[in-house]
């Protein structure tokens, strides 16, 4: 990546970090981010998404990790990916997003659709903002009762 | 578009193949969801005296308005049926479960199905996003449930969550369990079984949708406090593990949402996946009442009023204790049929029975039992027998077993067939008052009540043996505060029946709404440990959470009053269904009490015939039913708004 580009994005104030080992998938961070962003209960909207293996006590959660170098933003052509002043976070503005998904084709970690997706019913595509309009932050960090969610100042990919 | 509910309730007719739909709004301002819901399509829907084995008889699955939202354990389903397992003549009643078939269930847009009528061949429902259809279970039929589970995620993805019979199902043995795997059922009743007379193999769900929530930040608020409530889980999870922040992950869920410090959910093996050896399978949850066969709860036992129950030994990993877990779970049977079965086995042994019907007993022996489970779930040999459940075998073996034999399986399944279960005498310590709720539950319900009763009074038993006069001076002032008396508590026979009547509103307002009865409702304040509890000068908790949670979601102005009410109402439909369908009268709910004439194991208290008749006057007269008859009076019905259940003389 341009090290000139990357000057221009703010660096993260904050990004979150998940610790498989210890994610229970009791499901609650995706229940509270649906519900806070979508006003509904509702995984498959959820901005961190947790693969569940019951059979095996196997849970991964996955989330945007706030890319200090962002490539959903550079990717997107009409500006949708936009950075939060107070947060760092990098979100996406809803009424500019077209969907045409390549912010999710240029983010390295979203290969299975989980950290920048499509949206079923709006036809935008979603991530995680931090909970950027929420004066506590970050609800999932909250919720989790094991911590397999922490909020890390500064850092990133 | 309601919050909450997500309005709609599937309606399925297996003998034409018909799917139609409820709307769920309908019932759910009066009947709440699950049990209340539930209760009201029976009234409508069920015809009297119908066997569980008969098409007319519907599997009703129900979620309430909290089940797939964030509200801390709320993710459960019940089913309600006539089961086949009550003894003597099948009835109607429930049995809940947890997992994540009651979450997906309301993500594919729908908050219950009505199975009715029974299909020629075996078929499957499959529900997904606002669609639903029968499908062929040809290749399932004769499956484990382990393979079943495989199988269905093979054709529809590994997202989706199965409730489904094993063989003990497909041959009707009344103690077969609705399996929600890796590790939830629908035991006691033997649904399973109902499902196995319908042909029903599965129900497989996934959904990509939502419950909408009426007021989120508020909801979320709400939740956020509920949790902190909760933080500390059980009872017994206070008392004998440190609650520790973050809660270690070693402490799984076996539900959707759910947020506490079980103690539950507690132990993990390396074992084989299938019982043939083929793969590894790397961490095998054992929860609850799974805990026996690897003895990790040693139970039981017990002496007195002329009876022995030997006490349940389990085997420890690697003799055979979980590889019996998970054949049990494989057939799809009960898990507690190792709490029921063998001490009496021993028993028999004992008493010089050696072999029934040319089986040699040898109940101590991992590998006999496992044979001995397979018998019963394909019904080979006595298995046949042993498949009709305790009771009903005992009666067709009454001339070749001694007397004590088949005293003894009326003692181990006391109340309608169903399995003994924290009533102070064969499994559980419960001493006098707890044993004595526990015995007035019993006699005025349909099935073993204490099952959804945990933290709302049961488990207090604990804290009381701990330290009773301490439990005593600190529980007073609760009591002078919910129940207008201070001797609620005390070991005694006074001013018992408030706090039995709130014990079963609460279950049902758990089974409704639904939340977890080992967490919810929050009496007392969540001591983090037992230092805390000691030291903690007021220990009430907050009971109101509950209607919290209800309002801040659905947008309905509910409160504990209102729920109450609720609760009442569907507790007397449920009395209702049993009275009208089935001729439950004031001497069946008397036929409970000379269980309670054994001595409690704890403190050699008991109850004679005329006190407890006397205490069931009490309780009838507190409930507004006729003390004659044990049914709910007129003006009762009507201040319920149950003017349709009114008997025309
Ligand atoms: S969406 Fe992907 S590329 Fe964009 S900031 Fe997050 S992790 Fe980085
Ligand atoms: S920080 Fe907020 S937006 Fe991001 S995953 Fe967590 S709850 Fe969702
Ligand atoms: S809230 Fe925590 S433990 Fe639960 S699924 Fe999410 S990351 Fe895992």
């Amino acid at each position: 990546m341009n090290s000139n580009l990357s000057a221009a994005v703010p660096e993260p104030m904050v990004r979150l970090a998940v610790y498989p080992d210890r994610c229970r998938g009791c499901g609650l961070c995706e229940l509270v981010c649906s519900t806070l962003h979508e006003g509904e209960s509702r995984p498959s909207v959820s901005r961190i998404k947790v693969e569940k293996d019951r059979e095996n006590y196997r849970f991964t959660p996955s989330v945007c990790v706030q890319c200090t170098v962002p490539k959903c933003l550079f990717a997107c052509p009409t500006g949708a990916v936009k950075v939060d002043e107070r947060t760092g976070a990098k979100y996406i503005d809803e009424d500019l997003c077209t969907g045409c998904g390549l912010c999710a084709e240029a983010c390295p970690l979203a290969s299975e659709g989980t950290v920048i997706f499509m949206h079923p019913s709006k036809g935008v595509y979603v991530k995680c903002d931090l909970c950027r309009r929420r004066s506590g932050g970050p609800a999932c960090v909250e919720v989790c009762p094991t911590h397999a969610i922490v909020l890390h100042e500064k850092g990133g990919r | 578009m309601p919050y909450g509910w997500v309005g709609s309730i599937l309606y399925v007719d297996l003998s034409t193949g018909r799917i139609d739909e409820l709307d769920t709004m309908r019932y759910a301002l009066k009947y709440l969801g699950g049990r209340g819901i539930a209760a009201r399509i029976a009234w409508e829907i069920l015809p009297p005296d119908v066997d569980a084995y008969d098409p007319r008889n519907p599997l009703i699955a129900m979620t309430g308005p909290l089940t797939g939202t964030l509200a801390p354990t709320s993710g459960r389903i019940v089913f309600c049926s006539v089961s086949p397992r009550v003894y003597p003549k099948p009835w109607y009643t429930h049995s809940t479960m947890g997992g994540f078939l009651g979450s997906e269930l309301k993500y594919a847009g729908f908050d219950g199905f009505v199975v009715v009528g029974c299909s020629e061949e075996p078929v499957y429902l499959w529900i997904h996003d606002r669609d639903a259809e029968l499908l062929s279970a040809k290749e399932l039929w004769g499956l484990t449930v382990r393979q079943t589970v495989e199988r269905l995620r093979k054709i529809h993805g590994p997202g989706v969550q199965v409730a489904c019979i094993g063989p003990a199902g497909e041959n009707l043995v009344r103690f077969a369990a609705v399996s929600h795997p890796p590790e939830n059922a629908s035991g006691h009743s033997g649904f399973g079984a109902v499902m196995g007379a319908k042909r029903l193999k599965a129900v497989a769900v996934k959904g990509c949708g939502g419950v909408k929530i009426a007021d989120p930040e508020r909801f979320v608020e709400a939740c956020k406090y509920a949790m902190r409530m909760a933080r500390t889980g059980t009872v017994d999870a206070m008392l004998k593990i440190e609650y520790r922040h973050p809660i270690p992950s070693s402490r799984p869920v076996c539900s959707q949402s759910c947020s506490v410090n079980c103690r539950i959910g507690r132990t993990f093996f390396d074992v084989p996946r299938r019982l043939d050896g083929e793969g590894v399978i790397k961490a095998h949850q054992v929860f609850c009442i799974g805990g026996v066969w690897t003895s990790s709860q040693k139970q039981g036992g017990y002496e007195g009023g002329g009876f022995r129950v030997p006490p349940i030994t389990g085997w420890e990993p690697g003799e055979g204790g979980v590889e019996l877990h998970m054949l049990c779970d494989d057939l799809g049977i009960d898990l507690w049929v190792l709490l029921v079965f063998q001490p009496w086995l021993v028993r028999c042994i004992e008493l010089g029975v050696n072999e029934l019907r040319g089986l040699k007993l040898k109940p101590r022996d991992a590998k006999w039992f496992q044979e001995f489970l397979r018998l019963i779930a394909y019904r080979k040999g006595v298995g046949d027998v042993l498949a009709e459940d305790l009771r009903r075998a005992v009666d067709s073996m009454r001339g070749e077993l001694p007397k004590e034999l088949i005293e003894l399986a009326e003692v181990l399944e006391f109340a309608y067939g169903f399995p003994a279960h924290r009533e102070g005498r064969i499994w559980d310590p419960e001493p006098l008052p707890f044993w004595l709720v526990s015995a007035l539950m019993y006699a005025t319900e349909s099935r073993d009540p204490t099952i959804c009763t945990h933290a709302s009074f049961l488990q207090l038993a604990e804290l009381y043996l701990d330290d009773r006069d301490l439990f005593l001076r600190k529980l007073r002032p609760v009591a002078a505060r919910l129940w207008g008396s201070e001797k609620v508590f005390e070991p005694s026979l006074e001013d018992k029946i408030g706090l039995t009547i709130w014990c079963q509103h609460r279950h049902v307002m758990l089974d409704c709404l639904p939340l977890c009865d080992f967490t919810f409702p929050r009496l007392l304040k969540p001591f983090k440990s037992k230092t805390e509890w000691l030291e903690a000068e007021d220990v009430y908790g907050d009971l109101d959470i509950e209607a919290k949670l209800l309002s801040t979601c659905t947008g309905l102005e509910s409160t504990t009053e209102h729920l109450e009410e609720t609760a009442e109402r569907i507790f007397n439909l449920e009395r209702m269904i049993l009275v009208e369908k089935f001729g439950r009268r004031r001497d069946i709910d008397e036929a409970v009490a000379r269980h309670f004439q054994l001595p409690c194991k704890t403190d050699g208290t008991r109850i004679g015939l005329e006190t407890f008749r006397r205490l069931l006057d009490e309780y009838y007269r507190s409930r507004g039913w006729d003390l004659r008859t044990g049914v709910p009076t007129k003006e009762k019905l009507e201040q319920l708004g149950l003017e349709e259940c009114v008997q025309t003389p």
